[in-house]
């Protein structure tokens, strides 16, 4: 819990102080690594996902591997839209019976992308929307359903520094918070479906082109 | 040379000595079918005395004991039934009544001897088997024709049943591994009715009662040779049915009761040894059985008024040997047969299974979760050889002796649910439970 109080803090004051710490990296335009701001990009993401809701981390107890595709394209010069399609997969074990379970989630992301000029290369980022959730969840036991499919609309919001080191070539370093309710409703008798947060945190690395 | 004198000679005094001062190191309890539709049961470790009187089913005219006595099977013959009684004492009391199917008027009853299949003769002439383990009937056969059977005798190795019949035949059946039959069979032309019969420990011959009926004496003793299937040689009885045969547990010595004198025969020969004379004159002196320490036998005496069960010493190296040394009764209205049982070995009662605790649980998966109740207990005993679980009296797990925990798992909310968890010996008694109740 305090971990994530800490990661939580750490976000909140770095997307409120980055601005300004960053404008003093400013350089000139018309220098050989001048970046194109305003352009279209194309991301591979790879992030480390933690489940927001405290049960979910005791059946999942360590992190599990979230890998996006996303697309970013410039509507005006300082705001964005966004698009991603995201997987994750995490193993974990029930609660007082340490049975098998296994999590699958395909959440589809669109949002607004307001971006932050901090120097020629680089940028500050920062995107809100809804997002959509397709779950599938297996487990390896006989007392209740052995697989479950559900889907359902959340939202997410993220924040993160892109850097143009080159001039089609972007890094992003990124933090990402979603928030996706499932409910879901088993079929086998004696067993009870609960309403609960699927969403949580994600940080990682992205590569892109810049068109 | 002188080594070997001095081993032999230890070895003789010591098997002497222990004779001599041999008294029944074990416990066995006696059974006796009475006509008043009960079974007595006499514990020999407490003078013989009475210490149940088991109700069973109209006319128990037969019955028979398994290996481990845990199971005691007795032929009802006026309502074509079988009352399966356990043995333990802690849990004395018929368990199962079976209906024996095609088979009316059980007469005759006798346990395979690795206590798995229970053979049942009856009226018509056909033999059930009943498997022990699930006490049902898994099939019915009949042999050479449709008469009462008196008596049934399995060979010590288990392979053959041979039937003593209420005409002038004997039959045999061989018997598979399963436990079910195929006719052999028919053995001899002796008139006019086979009353009884037993075995000898080698299985070599089975030993016949053979009644006149009604003509003159005398009575016959048929020894089937059971590799040939034929009769050897007959041996003159004296007068009366034959109503109890029983061979010694050392195979040396037949027993033979019938009214009015009680005949001891050499197996090696067929001479007579000697006869046994009666506390009281009279009756007719009924079923035999021998203790396995072969030191005593049982008689079920039944005379007017007057039942007794009589124990002879059949200890050669004892003074006593083949008198009367204890004549128990009256009781009982007639007795049908006597069958004597060891003493099961059932767990103690501090065997049970201690500090039972149990709670009820989510087994949580995130998304959805099922309830289940967790039982915890310990055992102190070593000679446990599993655990049975209970769930509102009925069975619902049986668990090796090294588990201590069980998970019931799917339970309803607000549910209150009792438990009972026993410790199982080999045998498979049990002990006294430990009980708990979840809501």
């Amino acid at each position: 819990m305090m971990h994530l109080r800490t990661i939580r803090a750490f976000l909140s004051a770095f997307s409120l102080l980055s601005p300004f710490l960053l404008r003093g990296t400013e350089t000139p335009q018309n220098t050989k690594t001048s970046c194109a701001l305003e352009a279209p990009t194309l991301e591979a993401k790879v992030g480390y996902f933690i489940f927001a809701d405290s049960k979910m981390r005791k059946i999942y107890k360590h992190g599990g591997v979230d890998v996006q595709l996303s697309t970013s394209y410039p509507v005006h010069k300082y705001l964005q839209l966004y698009l991603s399609a995201e997987f994750l997969e995490k193993h974990g074990r029930s609660l007082n019976s340490h049975q098998k379970t296994s999590i699958w989630q395909v959440p589809l992301s669109f949002g607004l992308k307001p971006v932050v000029p901090m120097s020629s290369c680089t940028q500050w980022y920062f995107t809100l929307g809804p997002r959509y959730v397709f779950l599938h969840l297996h487990n390896d036991s006989s007392f209740v359903d052995r697989n479950i499919n559900h889907s359902r609309l959340g939202g997410f919001v993220n924040t993160g520094f892109n850097f143009f080191p080159l001039r089609h070539f972007l890094i992003d370093i990124f933090g990402e918070y979603s928030y996706v309710k499932m409910n879901v409703h088993p079929s086998k008798a004696n067993v009870i479906g609960k309403n609960t947060q699927v969403g949580g945190y994600v940080f990682g690395l992205g590569l892109g082109y810049v068109f | 040379m002188r080594k070997n004198n001095f081993l032999h000679a230890l070895r003789s005094f010591t098997l002497v000595l222990f004779l001599l001062l041999a008294r029944p190191c074990f416990g066995y309890f006696v059974y006796v079918a009475d006509f008043s539709n009960k079974v007595f049961v006499l514990d020999t470790t407490q003078n013989n005395a009475i210490v149940a009187a088991i109700d069973v089913g109209i006319e128990p005219t037969s019955l028979a004991v398994t290996p481990d006595g845990t199971r005691i099977y007795v032929t009802n013959n006026s309502d074509s039934t079988v009352s399966v009684i356990d043995g333990n004492p802690s849990s004395r009391g018929v368990i199962k009544v079976i209906t024996v199917g095609i088979g009316p008027n059980p007469n005759a009853v006798a346990i395979s001897p690795d206590g798995k299949f229970a053979y049942v003769g009856n009226g018509d002439g056909s033999i059930n088997v009943i498997d022990t383990s699930t006490n049902t009937v898994k099939q019915s056969i009949t042999g050479s024709s449709a008469v009462n059977i008196n008596a049934l005798t399995v060979t010590p190795d288990g392979k053959e049943l041979y039937a003593a019949l209420n005409a002038n035949l004997f039959e045999y059946f061989t018997i598979a591994s399963d436990g079910t039959l195929t006719f052999g069979n028919t053995i001899g032309d002796r008139t006019p009715q086979v009353i009884t019969s037993a075995v000898t420990p080698n299985g070599q011959f089975v030993f016949s009662g053979t009644d006149s009926f009604g003509l003159p004496p005398p009575t016959f003793l048929d020894v089937i040779n059971t590799t040939t299937h034929l009769i050897n040689p007959e041996i003159a009885i004296l007068q009366g049915l034959p109503s109890g045969i029983a061979v010694s547990p050392n195979g040396e010595f037949v027993y033979v009761s019938s009214a009015g004198e009680f005949s001891v025969f050499k197996t090696s020969d067929y001479s007579l040894l000697t006869h046994i004379d009666y506390p009281s004159a009279g009756g007719i002196n009924g079923p035999i059985a021998f203790t396995p320490d072969g030191l005593s036998a049982y008689v079920a005496n039944s005379q007017v008024q007057s039942n007794h069960v009589d124990v002879i010493d059949t200890n050669p190296l004892s003074p006593t040997y083949n008198t009367v040394v204890a004549d128990i009764g009256p009781f009982g209205l007639f007795f049908f047969d006597i069958a004597i049982g060891i003493v099961p070995s059932s767990p103690s009662p501090s065997s049970s299974p201690t500090n039972l605790t149990g709670a009820q649980k989510k087994n949580d998966f995130g998304l959805l979760f099922e309830l289940f109740n967790q039982l915890q207990w310990e055992s102190s005993s070593t000679s446990v050889a599993g655990f049975n679980v209970y769930r509102n009296g009925a069975l619902i797990a049986s668990l090796g002796p090294s588990t201590f925990t069980y998970q019931d798992h799917n339970r309803k909310r607000g549910v209150t649910t009792t438990y009972s968890v026993t410790a199982v010996s080999s045998s498979g008694s049990e002990s006294v439970p430990a009980t708990i109740s979840i809501p």
